[in-house]
């Protein structure tokens, strides 16, 4: 420690020194801290909970692309078709039998090793001189039908027709063009059909759908029928679902943490002579630290399942959370309040403090807020008969009523002032949820949760600090899926 | 001087000459309370007030720490705007002016350790204890030629000298807050002080010499 003159008279002499600071200093004070107080409430009540919103739409982006990858291998693609030969496309096979077979009618069949059914498109010629590098549509024309000849010529089948193979399940709208490779050592096949247009009730009886079956080796014993068009499983939209949803619970205000209280105690009335001695001027009051009261709320909110184990929901809600003090009387004279909370308040009514030990009536300090938040709910049971799921969610509210009282400990009095709430509150909860009813008009389930506001209730933080607690359960309703 | 110079209690217990004025530590000036209060809750005027009231000697404080009345300035807005955004931890124990304080010390060794020229030299190194200098020669500058003869000292000397002998932070806290040990803290405040009366001494004899030529 400096024990000598020296020092005790630098000490004495800078004490002294002073500058004026230029006015830039504090111009850039200024916008620095009204900055970081804009971040910070951007921060806290915007950017978590957009947050939190993108977080669970990658999550649902991501299980849509999964979903859309197991679906697309089932789909026949371009690589998954017959490659184009020489040039020429190749459709993929066509289900069914799309020929029809009049057992009565004589029909020209050129024989062939093949053993292959063929399907007939109608209203196409196809000469098996066309190269197979023309366009197949260029094969198409129309010619008229020869009366005496059977308007085409259908392979020989190796096997009886059946009776469904006679049918003519639709009509052909897609020819498979001759190709070489489908070629055999036997004569090439001439297949002649008869144009639509020209095509009678009668002749259409009489007419066989013979359509050269897709280009295929003729070792194999494939048929058309075995060649079902492969059609891609639709992708299920995934759609919002909405419901309504009521909750009770209780609600308290606590200093601290979400387990905190705030203590009762004892204040003992003024001095008369506040320099030394004196007596005290009334007996002790008791500052009744608030107690639990009820709480309830009404919620409407929009829920979509992100994954089977994952939901995302959006809710819209009303809160009425209340506690309870004890007071003296109600007293009906204006005063001047001036306090860490309120700066030169002038009040028409006031309630007195209960005397300790005297008569106290209950108050009921309540609140009203509205606001939404954003649940992630994870489901971590899915059985059959039992469905439990963990939901935790982030939100905002406003409180835009209340007719809680502060403490004056100058005038010892109770006192309304909304002005020193802080009235954007922000709130973490979280709790379980359990189908009840899963019925086909209506869901029920019940949720029961923990609610906590991290935030101080008040706007002066040199008050006491207090926080919304609340906890309770929750009925949601959640009206029928949309189709 | 007499008594333990604490800095918990220096900010309580004023010394002027050789009589304390022990200022009692829960007496918060209300002018001091309501300002607080005023700019806990944004109020421009409140926050220019608190600014505009204590700015001046807290520039003083900057000057003393650093080798340009620019540096001091940047010291000084940095300071302010902890003052500003941490002022919900003051908690009324203290006086508003010793809390202000306290923080732009802080940010003035803050600022000397983030900025290179000060960095490179502010290097502590273990030295023989050197014996403190019984001399107390007399001041004849004026408050801002003192000050510019402090600021003269290397800047590990200036600091420590600023620490100890005006801030009143004992040896240990000091080591603390520079990370050396104490045995570092008091021979370098020893050099700083030795120094600095030697320099006190030739302007002194300066002074008298001069005198003595103009007569």
């Amino acid at each position: 420690m400096p024990v000598n003159e020296l020092e005790k008279q630098v000490q004495q002499r800078m004490e002294e020194l002073t500058f004026t600071p230029s006015a830039e200093v504090w111009t850039e004070v200024e916008k620095r801290i009204r900055e970081k107080k804009k971040r910070r409430r951007i921060l806290f009540g915007w950017l978590i909970p957009c947050l939190l919103l993108g977080g669970g739409l990658l999550y649902y982006n991501a299980g849509e692309k999964r979903g859309k990858t197991t679906a697309g291998q089932e789909q026949p693609t371009e690589k998954t078709l017959p490659a184009p030969q020489n040039g020429v496309p190749v459709p993929p096979a066509i289900s069914g039998d799309n020929a029809r077979h009049n057992p009565g009618q004589a029909v020209e069949r050129k024989e062939e090793n093949d053993s292959k059914k063929t399907n007939i498109a109608p209203a196409t010629t196809i000469s098996p001189r066309v190269k197979a590098n023309t366009n197949v549509q260029n094969f198409v024309r129309q010619e008229q039908v020869d009366s005496k000849k059977p308007p085409y010529a259908v392979k020989k089948r190796s096997h009886p027709v059946t009776a469904d193979e006679d049918k003519i399940k639709e009509p052909v709208t897609a020819v498979t063009p001759i190709n070489e490779s489908v070629k055999t050592d036997s004569t090439p096949e001439t297949v002649t059909i008869t144009p639509a247009r020209d095509v009678t009730a009668s002749s259409k009886d009489s007419m066989i759908a013979a359509v050269p079956a897709a280009i295929q080796d003729s070792s194999k014993t494939e048929t058309v029928e075995d060649k079902k068009p492969v059609v891609a499983p639709a992708t299920r939209k995934k759609r919002w679902n909405y419901g309504f949803g009521v909750q009770a619970g209780s609600s308290n205000t606590r200093s601290g943490g979400i387990f905190g209280g705030g203590m009762a105690s004892y204040e003992a009335s003024p001095l008369t002579n506040t320099s030394g001695g004196g007596t005290y001027t009334g007996p002790p009051v008791y500052i009744d630290a608030p107690r639990k009261g009820v709480s309830w709320g009404l919620h409407a909110f929009a829920q979509k399942d992100l994954s089977p184990g994952l939901s995302l929901r959006a809710t819209l809600q009303y809160d009425y959370f209340s506690t309870r003090i004890r007071t003296g009387n109600r007293v009906d004279s204006s005063r001047q309040v001036n306090n860490s909370i309120s700066d030169n308040l002038t009040i028409q009514s006031f309630y007195g403090p209960p005397a300790a030990g005297g008569p106290a009536r209950s108050y009921t300090n309540r609140y009203h807020l509205a606001g939404v938040s954003v649940t992630v709910a994870w489901k971590l049971i899915r059985t059959g008969q039992f469905n439990l799921a963990w939901e935790n969610s982030v939100g905002l509210s406003r409180l835009f009523s209340t007719n809680a009282l502060h403490y004056d400990r100058n005038l010892r009095v109770y006192y309304r002032d909304f002005e020193p709430f802080r009235k954007t509150q922000f709130f973490f909860s979280s709790g379980f949820a359990f189908p009840v009813l899963n019925g086909e008009k209506l869901r029920i389930s019940l949720h029961p949760f923990v609610q906590y506001a991290p935030g101080n209730l008040l706007k002066e933080n040199n008050g006491p600090r207090s926080h919304f607690v609340n906890y309770g359960v929750g009925l949601k309703f959640l009206l029928p899926k949309r189709k | 001087m007499g008594g333990a110079l604490n800095p918990k209690t220096f900010f309580v217990s004023r010394r002027c000459n050789e009589r304390e004025w022990p200022v009692v530590s829960f007496a918060v000036n209300i002018t001091d309370r309501q300002l607080v209060k005023g700019c806990l809750r944004g109020k421009p005027e409140a926050q220019r007030q608190l600014y505009e009231q204590f700015a001046p000697s807290m520039l003083g404080i900057c000057y003393r720490y650093t080798k340009s009345m620019r540096d001091a300035e940047d010291v000084l807005q940095e300071g302010f705007v902890k003052v500003f955004l941490h002022l919900n931890q003051y908690k009324e124990q203290g006086e508003l002016g010793a809390w202000i304080r306290r923080i732009m010390v802080n940010t003035a060794l803050n600022y000397l350790k983030r900025h290179r020229q000060y960095r490179s030299e502010m290097v502590f190194t273990e030295q023989p204890l050197h014996p403190v200098a019984a001399e107390n020669p007399e001041i004849t500058l004026e408050v801002k030629e003192l000050a510019d003869l402090i600021r003269q000292l290397p800047p590990g000397y200036q600091t420590i000298f600023n620490l100890h002998a005006i801030e009143g932070f004992s040896h240990v806290e000091i080591g603390a807050m520079l990370g050396i040990s104490d045995g570092t803290s008091r021979s370098q405040y020893a050099r700083a002080r030795a120094l600095l009366v030697n320099w006190l001494e030739k302007i002194s004899t300066n002074k008298k010499t001069a005198s003595y030529a103009g007569q």
